[in-house]
């Protein structure tokens, strides 16, 4: 059987890859026919900048840059894979989750954003043989593999932490109930040791 | 259930009903006075609101909507089935950390969009104001990760073994306890020096 304490960090690992991968690959591509007259202008974005073909000047930083968050996303994917590793998974599970779950906000923004602005160019209104064309490329995919990957792993975490968490819950102010199902068995503060009493108030 | 542990359930409730709030809250506006006239863009996450600028600033929504109401009911979701299954208290630090990507992707966005304005070079300068849905956004986030975090199991418990069923009493702590299958209840009143005679 799989040892799913050893397969939740390898997949945070593989997540946290891939998303630093797939920040800095093309995640879209807009083509715009009929730029300068006859020419073609090409927009790549990955989630730093925007790169233009045929260039005009230096790549542009994106407006909504999104690589920074998921790099840290991805640190803190890896801190949990390393502390899941050291068994401290009281610590390193939350962190996963919590960073896993951040990962894929995220990504689930950014698409929809992607999917707007697709459905914006879309909707402009030139001729037909001048219409942009969004196309999504693998940076995209990168980024959605990752997410669905760290949430696998942060979930497999837990999974190991189950034995801990499916203990009764003790409620540590409760009074302690005694069974008293059984003969053997005494009451709480029950029957005082006689014997030792009466040799004290001697 | 402890008390702090039920104050997280509660406040996984409000964080999840702010989310929800602060989706149909306006995220950003765009002003510019031109001719003692004021012409303004104004979007929630969902649909935009007024747009006097008729499209030409090819803004849009910035579409958050969604992954707050799912992260929101992620959280609501997780804080019921929690009463019933502890395990299912995993789902409010999904939740939280769902929120949070969100918010703080709403809030690059809405930069970004000021970035965008500020580089357009008019000749009228436009003001661009972060709406109160992004501010209820980023409230609601924050109150979320400090609920996942009430919401879960410290790891402070110690874990007593469940063996083959006795109970094991404590009997450093205090003196008036007894230890465990001391004593049997002495049903027929006994002679108490006849004991001690043992």
């Amino acid at each position: 059987m799989i040892d799913r304490r050893r397969i939740a960090p390898i997949l945070l690992v593989v997540a946290a890859g891939l998303a630093a991968v797939g920040s800095f690959e093309d995640t879209y591509r807009t083509s715009y026919p009929g730029y300068g007259g006859s020419g073609e202008q090409v927009l790549s974005t990955n989630l730093w900048i925007v790169t233009a073909d045929p260039p005009v000047g230096l790549p542009q930083e994106l407006y909504n840059a999104a690589g920074f968050p998921v790099i840290i996303t991805a640190v803190l994917m890896v801190v949990a894979a390393v502390f899941l590793m050291r068994r401290r998974t009281s610590f390193a599970a939350p962190v996963a989750m919590g960073a896993a779950g951040a990962l894929a906000g995220m990504v689930l923004l950014y698409v929809l954003q992607v999917r707007r602005e697709k459905a914006a160019i879309l909707s402009w209104p030139v001729a037909e043989e001048e219409k942009p064309e969004l196309s999504i490329l693998g940076g995209t995919y990168l980024l959605v593999a990752a997410a669905l990957v760290g949430l696998v792993g942060a979930a497999l975490a837990q999974r190991g932490q189950q034995p801990e968490e499916t203990e009764e819950e003790v409620d540590e102010e409760a009074v302690v109930v005694h069974q008293l199902d059984d003969d053997d068995d005494t009451p709480p503060f029950g029957i005082a040791i006689i014997g030792e009493e009466q040799q004290e108030t001697r | 259930m402890t008390t702090r542990r039920v104050l997280g359930a509660v406040l996984v409730f409000v964080a999840a009903g702010l989310a929800v709030a602060a989706s149909f809250l306006a995220a950003y506006a765009v002003q510019v006075e031109l001719q003692g006239r004021t012409l303004r863009f104004e979007a929630t996450s969902w649909l935009v609101e007024r747009d006097d600028f008729r499209g030409a600033l090819l803004l849009g929504p910035i579409e958050y909507g969604e992954g707050a109401v799912g992260a929101a009911l992620v959280m609501a979701l997780s804080a019921v089935l929690a009463f019933r299954m502890p395990a299912a208290r995993v789902g409010s630090l999904l939740g939280a950390g769902l929120l949070a990507g969100v918010a703080w992707s709403a809030v690059t966005s809405v930069q970004g969009i000021v970035k965008k304005v500020a580089d357009l070079g008019a000749p009228v300068p436009f003001d661009v104001e972060q709406g109160e849905g992004i501010t209820l956004l980023v409230v609601a986030a924050g109150v979320a990760v400090v609920s996942a975090v009430l919401h879960q199991e410290l790891p402070k418990r110690v874990v007593e073994p469940e063996g083959d069923g006795a109970v094991i009493h404590q009997v450093e702590a205090d003196d008036s306890e007894t230890p465990p299958y001391g004593f049997p209840v002495i049903v027929e009143p006994v002679e108490p020096k006849e004991q001690k005679s043992d």
